[in-house]
């Protein structure tokens, strides 16, 4: 049974609120770190509401609220969100604050809003929405095993509908830690220069990025979502991709543009390469974090990309990294991977 | 034929012991695990009680047979404890040809040793030993590279309810045929940040929590750790089975971030749906192991909830968080294992500390420990933060 992306909503450092465009201006960045480009949050939420939310808090809902709008839906049957972090600014502050005050005079707030499910509950209260409401918060897993949950409550037939999102914030603080263990590239770099960069190592970014799955096709529908699959460790991506394409009655060729999650950092870029050199020779192949950078849950962008191209049947210049603009679009694997541990493989195909 | 979901291996790690054995025998003797703080490295030591597992990480990395624990969080030395207890009953060590998965849960992850570490790394650049441990996923993939899961892992996180929901994703991966076996379970390891995060919230009772009491005062926090191994009863060839997966249902109140609506509408819903995917009435009911959390707003809440349910005809109920505390994200499954062993065992455990009926309830948790019972079925209850509130009902085998 198809599963339909009927709805899209994408804050992130790049221009995205606005469906009816897709990339057509490029943002260029020279940090090491990309900050969001924050919408106008007052034409979505109440200023009551929006004076003690945090930022991730109403990048979500905003996009959460794109999406639904975008397809006309106004009660999900199911909220399921994925997350690295959470809401890593309140965390933050409230472990700061215990620190720094030796555990007294404490205020509740950023407690409260510290936990992963914040956003989830949050959107379900905006919408006093009653429904199946889930968070998962597994690293390069966190949105896709949304995505999944997903998938199956509507191919059970639990559900007709869900709003899907992945989101994650960077602090000033965070970023400290991440660039403590991730290799990274120096200030000054743009994130152009990320596919051959001088140095080794990614740039850090966020977003929150939100979809509306539906069974039913609709004028707004972007995109069929055909399967997907994630896997840790792999001994062998090539065949695990060799498989998923055959349970889909599929094969390379019948891929017409592969978007891979290449990052600037160079044994990643080694796995991506491989992938591309074997099973996609002649394949276009897209990439996108150097619009959005690397995070736990950027690969929601990269679904929010396949959904853009196969709806406005159309690859954007600055997402090409190898090949040409192929002719027809209709099937487009996306192909990510988190610190080489946790793999991921989405299939979309043309409604 | 439906093929029900088998559960095959349990394991527990809590205030009132290391394993399932020392968990059932507390339970029993109706010693509560809830004492003055002995290990954890805070001001409150002294004022707050709580349900603390009686080692130091030491002594936990000690038992678990490794050499050294760098790289490890309190939250995962207890995990790992609980899985590996629950995987070796369930005979999967030497099971090379199923697809097994792991879907865990903790709303803490490793913030036990990121507020010993993360002030100073910032100022200083010293420490960076926590920053792996910190996010929720660590706990996650410790587990499954210990136990060789490799097939399917993910974390959940929905506050107090992450547990129960780890058990219903397991749940839905088999009967969806992804996988063959499922480790299900979560952990929480006590810290400074969810007691002064509580206490700040000023529902912590400085004496033992009463769940249900009218004169109850708040909760003590506990921490635990908890997994089940669950498979499709057609494939669990000659190991014995521990009762079944029966129905499960999450829904969210949508009525206030942390505080749970006067009516329960969130709960009532979990539960009536969980019945209804059970297909089974209210009067099929048996026991519910209640959340109750013994705050003011959870136990009224919840009281009423369950009466909007099971009307006139209520089962018995008793909340067992007297004995562990509210161990968080690991509750729900902790308390999945304690239903389960009840449903095995034919009896009830006794709401410990409760003395006044509350005014609003036309009901009283059970007090004692009831035995031989005919059991056949036990709803579980867990809500949390963000008005996720999940239900689970268990059958016997």
């Amino acid at each position: 049974m198809a599963i339909y992306i009927n709805g899209i909503g994408s804050i992130s450092p790049q221009e995205t609120k606005d469906n009816s465009t897709f990339l057509s201006n490029i943002i260029e960045y020279t940090n090491a770190f990309l900050p969001i480009l924050e919408p106008p949050y007052k034409e979505y939420i109440p200023p009551k509401n929006l004076r003690r939310m945090s930022k991730i808090i109403r990048n979500s809902i905003v996009a959460a609220h794109i999406s639904m709008k975008d397809s006309n839906l106004e009660m999900p049957d199911a909220i399921i969100t994925g997350t690295g972090l959470g809401c890593a600014l309140d965390t933050e502050k409230f472990l700061s604050n215990m620190t720094e005050n030796k555990e007294t005079f404490l205020t509740p707030t950023s407690f409260i809003q510290s936990t992963h499910n914040t956003i989830g509950g949050s959107i379900a209260l905006g919408l006093a929405c009653h429904n199946y409401n889930m968070t998962y918060v597994h690293r390069g897993f966190s949105f896709e095993t949304a995505l999944h949950d997903a998938k199956m409550m509507l191919d059970d037939g639990e559900i007709e509908n869900a709003l899907v999102g992945g989101f994650d914030e960077m602090t000033d603080k965070h970023i400290i830690l991440l660039k403590s263990i991730w290799s990274h590239q120096k200030d000054g770099v743009s994130n152009f220069q990320l596919r051959n960069p001088e140095e080794n190592g990614t740039i850090i970014g966020q977003g929150s990025n939100f979809f509306v799955l539906e069974k039913e096709k609709k004028l707004s529908s972007y995109a069929k979502l055909l399967d997907l699959k994630f896997f840790y460790k792999p001994d062998s991506v090539i065949e695990i991709i060799e498989e998923f394409l055959k349970n889909n009655k599929l094969n390379t060729k019948n891929i017409d543009l592969v978007i891979m999650g290449y990052n600037g950092i160079s044994s990643e870029t080694e796995v991506y390469d491989a992938v591309s050199d074997h099973l996609f020779p002649k394949t276009t192949i897209a990439w996108f974090k150097h619009l959005c950078g690397e995070f736990y849950t950027a690969s929601a962008f990269g679904t929010w990309m396949a959904a853009q191209i196969l709806q406005k049947q159309y690859i954007p210049k600055s997402v090409i990294y190898k090949g040409n603009a192929p002719t027809k679009l209709h099937n487009i694997l996306l192909y990510n991977q988190f610190q080489k541990n946790e793999h991921s493989l989405i299939l979309f195909s043309q409604c | 034929m439906v093929d029900r979901i088998a559960i095959t291996g349990i394991g527990v790690i809590s205030a009132l012991g290391l394993n399932v054995e020392q968990n059932f025998d507390a339970l029993l003797k109706s010693q509560s695990g809830i004492k003055a703080i002995r290990i954890l490295n805070t001001i409150h030591n002294g004022e707050l009680p709580v349900g603390e597992i009686p080692f130091t990480d030491e002594e936990l990395t000690q038992k678990l047979g490794f050499t050294f624990n760098k790289g490890w969080s309190r939250t995962s030395l207890i995990g790992l404890l609980a899985a590996r207890e629950a995987w070796n009953q369930a005979k999967l060590y030497k099971d090379y040809k199923s697809k097994k998965g792991l879907v865990s849960a903790t709303t803490v992850a490793g913030m036990r040793r990121s507020e010993e570490f993360y002030c100073d790394f910032i100022k200083n650049g010293t420490g960076e030993d926590f920053i792996s441990t910190h996010d929720a996923g660590d706990s996650t993939e410790k587990i499954a590279d210990d136990l060789g899961i490799k097939d399917y892992l993910t974390t959940i996180s929905t506050a107090c309810s992450s547990s129960t929901n780890s058990i219903m994703l397991g749940a839905r991966l088999l009967k969806n045929k992804v996988l063959d076996k499922v480790l299900v379970g979560g952990m929480d390891s006590l810290t400074k940040f969810t007691l002064n995060g509580f206490n700040s919230l000023m529902i912590l009772d400085k004496q033992n929590c009463r769940s249900f009491d009218d004169n109850r005062a708040g909760l003590n926090l506990g921490e635990g750790a908890a997994f089940l191994v669950l498979e499709r009863e057609s494939e669990v060839e000659d190991k014995a089975i521990l009762g079944y997966v029966a129905g499960y249902a999450n829904a969210n109140d949508a009525y206030h971030q942390t505080a749970s609506s006067p009516e329960g509408k969130g709960a009532a819903l979990a539960m009536s749906k969980a019945l209804k995917m059970a297909k089974l009435k209210a009067e099929d009911i048996d026991y519910i192991n209640a959340h109750g959390t013994a705050t003011l707003n959870n136990d009224l809440s919840e009281g009423l909830a369950i009466e909007e349910v099971f009307g006139k005809k209520l089962p018995k109920i008793s909340s067992t968080k007297p004995f562990t505390g509210h161990t968080l994200g690991a509750a729900g499954v902790i308390e999945s294992v304690f239903s389960i062993l009840a449903l095995k065992h034919q009896l009830i455990y006794p709401n410990l500390n409760f003395k006044t009926q509350m005014k609003e309830l036309n009901f009283s948790p059970e007090t004692e420990l009831l035995r031989n019972l005919k059991l056949n079925f036990v709803l579980s209850n867990s809500f949390g933060f963000g008005g996720n509130n999940s239900s689970i009902i268990f059958g016997k085998h």
